[in-house]
């Protein structure tokens, strides 16, 4: 099966628009947390079925943290952001100024940074959706853990496959202070918002 | 004497942040909050003299940042209430000045600006 849901190529340029505004937005929320510079490739934006995540995600053992929020509002559904420890380590330690070798992955204050960070990430990608929509998008704070792909997809089909079946994809490199980051924000809307969502960026089904 | 301030954020690292920049600008951090029930029940126990408020809760906490400013403000209507939040978005905005608070600074900010919106909100 094709890894990616056949959308009209107008729902795809506008979700790649999303995407691309809010990769930006969340490049520069980056680099005045870090207070440096920060670099972004244009990010991959897609509209991926539930079954075919595992396919963007990579190798069922590969090992990641995950960071789970819940949307609300008038839009509804999960977002989760996916980041490889090492590089959450690097990015933890930086935060609070440290060396990514004193980064201890169960101190309450490196979470506390992790969790910040990406709540500041996401923020910047709902406010642009917002900002696209009109709508008013709540979410709720982070929860954190760390799991396998496999793992990660069980949970996807246990507690999001009665809401929703498609997630948009985001995948954005980035680069801050030379090292090469790539994290995956997979938002999945409920069926209802989706539909919403496309109908407020002006873009029907089939369209 | 220093002004007081009660910081609310449910991360343990912006609170943090926060309470360092205005630390070293001579304020006195008199408590921290981690959600909005907490955040009421400090002010009325703390009385400070400005509080900085984040909109994102604990989803088990029924009362979020807006919730907090909202209930603060029915108690103290002279309460200064500054929002430090990652949703900055016009109608949570619109919202949160309507509820009583003060000044929005979206996340993340430059130190300044949160030094620069506390002041002018106590009058300094």
């Amino acid at each position: 099966m094709n890894e990616t849901k056949r959308i009209s190529s107008n729902q795809l340029d506008v979700l790649k628009e999303v995407g691309t505004i809010g990769a930006g937005r969340s490049a520069t929320a980056l680099a005045e947390l870090l207070n440096c510079k920060v670099e972004i490739s244009l990010p991959e934006t897609k509209l991926v079925p539930l079954e075919s995540l595992h396919k963007v995600l990579g190798n069922s053992e590969d090992l990641y943290f995950v960071l789970d929020i819940g949307v609300e509002g008038e839009i509804t559904g999960r977002v989760f952001f996916l980041l490889a420890p090492q590089q959450a380590k690097i990015l933890g330690s930086t935060l609070l100024g440290k060396s990514p070798e004193e980064a201890d992955l169960n101190d309450g204050m490196f979470l506390s940074s992790l969790k910040e960070m990406v709540n500041i990430l996401v923020g910047a990608y709902m406010n642009v959706l917002s900002d696209m929509t009109g709508f008013t998008i709540m979410y709720t704070t982070p929860s954190i853990a760390m799991d396998m792909v496999g793992a990660i997809m069980d949970f996807f089909f246990i507690h999001i496959a009665q809401h929703s079946d498609e997630a948009i994809f985001i995948r954005t490199e980035l680069k801050v202070r030379d090292m090469n980051f790539d994290g995956s924000l997979l938002f999945f809307p409920d069926l209802e918002s989706l539909r919403k969502l496309f109908n407020a960026l002006g873009v029907k089904e089939g369209e | 004497m220093p002004a007081k301030i009660l910081i609310v954020d449910d991360a343990l690292f912006m609170r943090k942040m926060l309470g360092d920049i205005l630390k070293k600008e001579g304020f006195e951090i008199c408590g921290e909050a981690e959600n909005g029930k907490e955040a009421i029940e400090k002010y009325k126990e703390l009385k400070p003299d400005l509080v900085t408020m984040d909109i994102v809760m604990p989803r088990m906490e029924e009362i979020d940042g807006i919730g907090a400013v909202k209930e603060i403000i029915r108690i103290d209507p002279n309460a200064k209430i500054v929002m430090v939040s990652a949703m900055g978005q016009h109608a949570l905005v619109v919202e949160a000045i309507q509820a009583g608070a003060k000044d929005f600074i979206v996340k993340p900010f430059q130190p300044s600006r949160v030094v620069e919106a506390i002041r002018r909100v106590l009058g300094e």
